[in-house]
């Protein structure tokens, strides 16, 4: 259930929710062990997947540019009529990006360590699993970054 | 010990404890049941052949897979016993046929490694 793009999450009451402490000090810390490399053969965007607003922003950053090395985009297949009928997945298309319906960065095997040496991408979650499931390196940066280091 | 049932079934085994959580996706190599996440308090271990006790799950939802993968490769635990019940453990376990337990937090504290017991998930006691 937890691994389909499909289902809603529920919570029931009014229970707190798990307080942890984590400081400044300590995202740049786990941000610098998980950044094994300058650069990516390739990027992926996703994991989790991207919902309709993120598309959104990514389609508008986009304008006017392209990426200038292979991009994966991960979606749930439920905004794939919508994002078509907004206009995003056109825009994304043009600028190079793929965009990947219900499947998933980690997992699937598009990110196969035989091909690929090290992966560009915005998600901690993404850059965690690539290196501990898809043995690869990983160029974590912001999407911002991204956008202007890798695309023209 | 009373415990709380999630996946029924019986078995007996050694105990072995973590102080950790567990990440069965990023953590556990599938194929051997060892756990690789240098950061873990088991780390080199294998949980195979165990009755494995550990305070919850977390990380990849996929980890219930990793499960069901290794029993598949006989290298599953013969049991868990948990403080509480993540969705990832909960649903690893009854896809797998792993018997799964939840205990309170100061029975956890009481728990020895390597000590053998008899895990009953289906009366809800440990011997």
């Amino acid at each position: 259930m937890g691994t389909s793009g499909a289902c809603g999450m529920f919570t029931f009451g009014e229970e707190e929710g798990e307080k942890i402490d984590f400081d400044k000090n300590e995202m740049q810390k786990i941000h610098d062990e998980l950044n094994t490399s300058e650069k990516g053969d390739l990027i992926t965007l996703g994991s989790p997947q991207l919902g309709i607003e993120e598309i959104g922003d990514l389609a508008s950053m986009l304008k006017g540019r392209s990426f200038q090395k292979r991009c994966m985009i991960f979606c749930p297949r439920a905004i794939q009529g919508q994002i078509r009928d907004l206009g995003y997945s056109k825009e994304i298309e043009r600028a190079g990006g793929e965009i990947l319906y219900d499947c998933c960065t980690c997992l699937s095997p598009l990110v196969d360590n035989k091909e690929v040496d090290s992966v560009v991408t915005n998600s901690v979650k993404g850059a965690y699993y690539l290196k501990s499931s898809n043995k690869v390196d990983v160029n974590l940066k912001s999407l911002k970054r991204i956008v202007e280091e890798e695309t023209r | 010990m009373n415990v709380k049932v999630i996946v029924r079934g019986k078995t007996k085994g050694p105990l072995l404890v973590a102080k950790n959580p567990i990440n069965f996706l990023g953590g556990i190599d599938k194929k051997t049941g060892i756990v690789h996440d240098k950061k873990h308090d088991l780390f080199g271990k294998s949980i195979g052949d165990k009755i494995l006790a550990f305070p919850f799950g977390i990380g990849s939802s996929v980890g219930a897979y990793t499960l069901y993968s290794l029993k598949y490769n006989k290298c599953a635990p013969l049991a868990m016993i948990c403080i509480k019940a993540d969705l990832t453990t909960a649903s690893g376990c009854a896809i797998s046929n792993i018997p799964l337990v939840v205990v309170s937090k100061d029975d956890y504290d009481l728990l020895q490694e390597n000590k053998e017991i008899t895990l009953d998930a289906v009366e809800g006691k440990i011997l």
